[in-house]
């Protein structure tokens, strides 16, 4: 009899629990809602053709405030601009900041806000709530692992149809990949949340980290690609909101870089190299100048350690840890174990600032000739084929229609010589814009460079 | 009464000539070239996706000898194995490729009579392209679409039509003969008659999405082209390595009306221009003594034709003005490299390669030639799973340079046969790239 009403008295204790975790739902909801924003902004519109640069579209973007002084953390989607040198180049890509940044609280109150500055590897960026005041902000709990299986608790928010209202749902950790930096995978995605970036928490509604959504390479995709949502847990970003990535044209921080392109040195390799117990990664380039170069490494060294811990990569994914390594790292200093030809070698490494990409070189336009210029920067000299220390200028804009159009000259165009005075920096050709304003010739000829070739091209002007 | 009666009839009569007369010529015009209309069908050996394949295509040529020469255009005849040509008489034989002509897009193929038995066939003779005007009425033979012994008819609409290099569609030496007679796929080699059923020009291109835009080599350029080939099996041009631009714009710049002479746009590195001197932003006003002149786009290859025709390695003297300074320079010519290399099929580790020439070098801005590119990768193929992309140039293997396409092929002998993994070191643009190709059984 006894043994009965336990189970019964258990089962009602459980019951109970359950209905409670439901009810849980709705408390933490309105505990978060002080703390949840909805970001409103403009996106400049991406067009080479236009120098005007009026054209932009408005978005949205869910946001949580993460320190008392309104500091909010949101998907680095509101600047899609890759700031640092990667290696490809678009020149086609014109991004610009946000701008006219508001935020919208729940009680409908609109402030206005500043873009701060973004994190391309979390992708995670920060605007900063312009009115000073107190604000109430989301703690997060710090959680070392998760293990596949955790329930977890995400809230999203809808799209515009539905008034960009709160969503929260269940989900529990389906996958868990790279073992030096988790991520955690859902599988179960609603594609009616806004931009995929939400907050998670576990079941006892504490904020564990943010959700996220891969987005589409592709500007003009309509809604961001299928995929399963990543979980970044608070440990991968913590330090970026004590101190949070500042976008000042040349000043923003830069992460440190080494220089080298490199593979996976997978089983297959090791075994035709003769060194089946090998691993590490297989320095495929060096880049002329970097600071791979200066420390002596060479197309064809496996690097096996890297300030003394063991490095391996099996596939592309791998990679990703190596370079993080090197990113994250505080201090330039480096030691690097290498194979090379049978031998073990030891090298030291001061590594640089990653160079900036196009979009943070210094543009100068002549809007009567109708066409911008920007300084030539790591990524599109490797692009072009130049000599790593190439200086000079590169057309990043052609107004259509323009005098610069109809003259012939395409963006991607290498200027060479302007007024037949040789162009080998910003000023240079800035100088020569304010001449051909002062004094208004007929013609304007410019020595190009177009893939292999050079050519004159002569804007006749219409003043 | 009477006299308006007579009059009015031998008005009649008059215009009733006319128009006979105008229907006469065109039969007649006919009536001496169809005989020596050919339709063309080469089996070609294309290489695609890293394989070799056999494609079927059809063309049209026109016999202008006795003994069976055939003129047509080099992109119907490259790259063929097997040409099978039938005459309008409907007789079919076997012709083989004599030469080919890339950069004019022409071709000579040579019918093989003795196998039909045959000691000669009908041929056409050849007008003067120089005096074709623009209005006059010509006539198109060909297959279009593959229908053979077609004829079409139009006019001339342009005597001298400039078309900028695209990609691999080059004329830098034609100034095309534009006509409205329907020029379709398969008209491509085929004759353009004037009414004196003289051959002024081989119909090779059309404008697909515009109506009755139709591109003819004048005869007179294929004249040139023909005598080279009969005699060397190929044109033997002089190269110096000069990429020339027009004045138009620039004595606008220079505020010199009246200025005559050709701009040096670009010098290609390490050529003969290049190692005498001769610099972009040159302003050359005779070679070899005789005054040059290019105002217009149009006046451009007369002036690439004037070194091009000049025999390989020999003196040209350049009157060239730069900054207000004259001077003259002398350079020896060197010859014109090939417009594409020889490719081949590697077909166990599933590749295709091909020989690196001085135009791919340029266009692909290389440092030397060593090395072979790949042009293409087999899906599923070994060299696929390496991650071996078409486009690079593949430098070493095994940690051997690869100096051109024959050592190449002399080591994937080689190295195709033994059961051994093979490292390849391709490089693009500034990457490397290490490709393991995997060893063991298929």
């Amino acid at each position: 009899m006894k043994r009965i009403l336990l189970t019964i008295f258990t089962l009602a204790l459980l019951l109970n629990a359950a209905e409670a975790r439901a009810s849980n739902w709705q408390a933490v909801l309105d505990s978060l809602r002080s703390k949840m924003v909805l970001i409103e902004y403009y996106e400049g519109i991406s067009s080479p053709e236009s120098m005007q640069g009026k054209e932009r579209i408005k978005k949205h973007l869910s946001g949580f405030i993460v320190s008392a002084d309104g500091l909010i953390i949101t998907s680095a989607a509101i600047f899609r601009a890759n700031l640092e040198f990667s290696g490809s180049a678009r020149f086609m890509m014109r991004s610009r900041k946000p701008s006219h940044i508001r935020i919208k609280f729940e009680d409908g109150e609109y402030l206005p806000a500043e873009f701060i500055g973004k994190d391309d590897d979390t992708g995670l960026a920060f605007i900063q709530a312009k009115e000073k005041k107190r604000y109430s902000f989301v703690h997060f709990i710090k959680v070392k692992d998760l293990a596949v299986g955790s329930r977890v608790l995400f809230v999203e928010r809808l799209t515009e149809r539905f008034d960009f209202q709160p969503f929260m749902r269940q989900a529990r950790i389906n996958a868990r990949l790279n073992k030096a930096q988790p991520v955690f995978l859902s599988g179960q995605n609603s594609s009616a949340a806004l931009s995929a970036f939400g907050l998670a928490l576990n079941e006892e509604g504490q904020a564990l980290g943010l959700l996220k959504q891969d987005l589409s390479e592709f500007e003009f995709a309509p809604s961001p690609q299928e995929g399963p949502a990543r979980l970044i847990l608070f440990a991968q970003f913590a330090k970026l909101i004590s101190r949070p990535p500042v976008f000042k044209e040349k000043q923003t921080t830069r992460k440190k870089w080494l220089g080298i392109y490199s593979q996976p040195f997978t089983r297959e390799l090791a075994a035709y190299f003769k060194v089946p117990e090998l691993k590490g990664i297989l320095i495929s380039t060096v880049i002329d100048d970097s600071p791979a170069q200066k420390a002596g490494l060479k197309s064809g060294d496996i690097i096996i350690s890297l300030d003394g811990k063991p490095l391996a990569a099996e596939n592309n994914n791998d990679l990703d840890t190596f370079r993080q390594l090197i990113r994250k790292k505080s201090e330039p200093g480096l030691k690097l174990r290498i194979y090379r030809a049978g031998k073990f070698l030891d090298k030291k490494v001061e590594l640089g600032e990653t160079p900036i990409s196009q979009f943070l070189a210094e543009e100068a336009s002549s809007n009567q000739l109708g066409f911008s210029v920007k300084e030539l920067t790591q990524d599109i000299i490797l692009a072009k084929q130049l000599n790593f220390d190439t200086q000079g200028v590169w057309v990043s804009q052609v107004e259509r229609a323009g005098w610069a159009d109809v003259a012939g000259l395409r963006v991607g165009d290498l200027i060479i010589k302007i007024n037949e005075k040789t162009v080998n920096s910003l000023q240079d050709i800035k100088k020569e814009f304010a001449k051909v304003d002062k004094q208004k010739p007929e013609y304007v000829s410019l020595f190009i460079r177009r893939q292999s070739d050079t050519k004159f091209l002569f804007i006749k002007t219409n003043y | 009464m009477k006299y308006i009666f007579v009059i009015t009839f031998l008005f009649a009569l008059l215009a009733n000539n006319l128009f006979a007369s105008l229907d006469n010529k065109i039969l007649a015009a006919k009536e001496k070239v169809f005989p020596a209309l050919v339709h063309i069908q080469p089996i070609k050996e294309v290489f695609a996706a890293g394989e070799k394949k056999k494609v079927q295509v059809t063309g049209s040529g026109v016999i202008f000898r006795a003994d069976g020469y055939v003129l047509t255009n080099n992109h119907v005849a490259e790259k063929a194995r097997f040409v099978r040509c039938t005459l309008s008489s409907r007789q079919e034989l076997e012709a083989e490729v004599v030469g080919l002509d890339p950069w004019t897009d022409l071709a000579v193929l040579k019918l093989n009579l003795e196998s039909a038995g045959l000691t000669e066939v009908p041929f056409a003779g050849f007008g003067n392209s120089d005096s074709v005007q623009v209005g006059q009425r010509v006539l198109a033979l060909g297959s279009p679409l593959g229908l053979s012994r077609s004829l079409s008819m139009g006019v001339i609409s342009s005597a001298d039509r400039y078309f900028d290099d695209v990609g691999e569609m080059i004329s830098p030496f034609n100034l095309w003969l534009q006509t409205d007679a329907a020029i379709n796929p398969g008209n491509s080699g085929g004759p353009l008659v004037d009414l004196e059923g003289r051959v002024i020009g081989i119909n090779s291109r059309a404008v697909v999405f515009g109506q009755n835009l139709g591109f003819a080599i004048p005869i007179n350029t294929a004249k040139y082209v023909i005598e080279q080939i009969l005699k060397h099996g190929e044109v033997q041009r002089s190269w110096i390595g000069v990429n020339w631009q027009e004045i138009k714009e620039y004595r606008k710049y220079i505020n010199q009306p009246a200025l005559e002479g050709v701009l040096i746009a670009g010098v290609d590195e390490n050529s003969p221009a290049d190692r005498a001197g001769l610099k972009a932003g040159d302003l050359v006003l005779a070679i070899n003594h005789r005054p040059v002149n290019a105002i217009f786009r149009e006046e451009l290859p007369p002036v690439r034709l004037l070194i091009a025709n000049l025999p390989i390695h020999s003196k040209i003297s350049f009157t060239l003005q730069n900054g207000g300074k004259t001077k003259t320079i002398e350079l020896f010519s060197d010859k014109q490299g090939k417009f594409s290399g020889n490719e081949f099929e590697c077909t166990k580790w599933g590749l295709s390669v091909k020989e690196i020439t001085a135009r791919i070098k340029k266009n692909f801005q290389l440092k030397s030639m060593s090395g072979v590119l790949v042009s293409g990768v087999r899906r599923g193929s070994p060299a696929a799973e390496a991650g071996v992309v078409r486009g690079y140039v593949l430098h070493k293997i095994d940690n051997q340079s690869i100096r051109n396409l024959k050592d190449f092929k002399e080591r994937y002998a080689r190295l195709s046969k033994d059961k051994q993994a093979h490292l390849l070191y391709l490089q693009f643009s500034k990457r490397n790239r290490f490709a393991l190709i995997k060893g063991g059984e298929e």
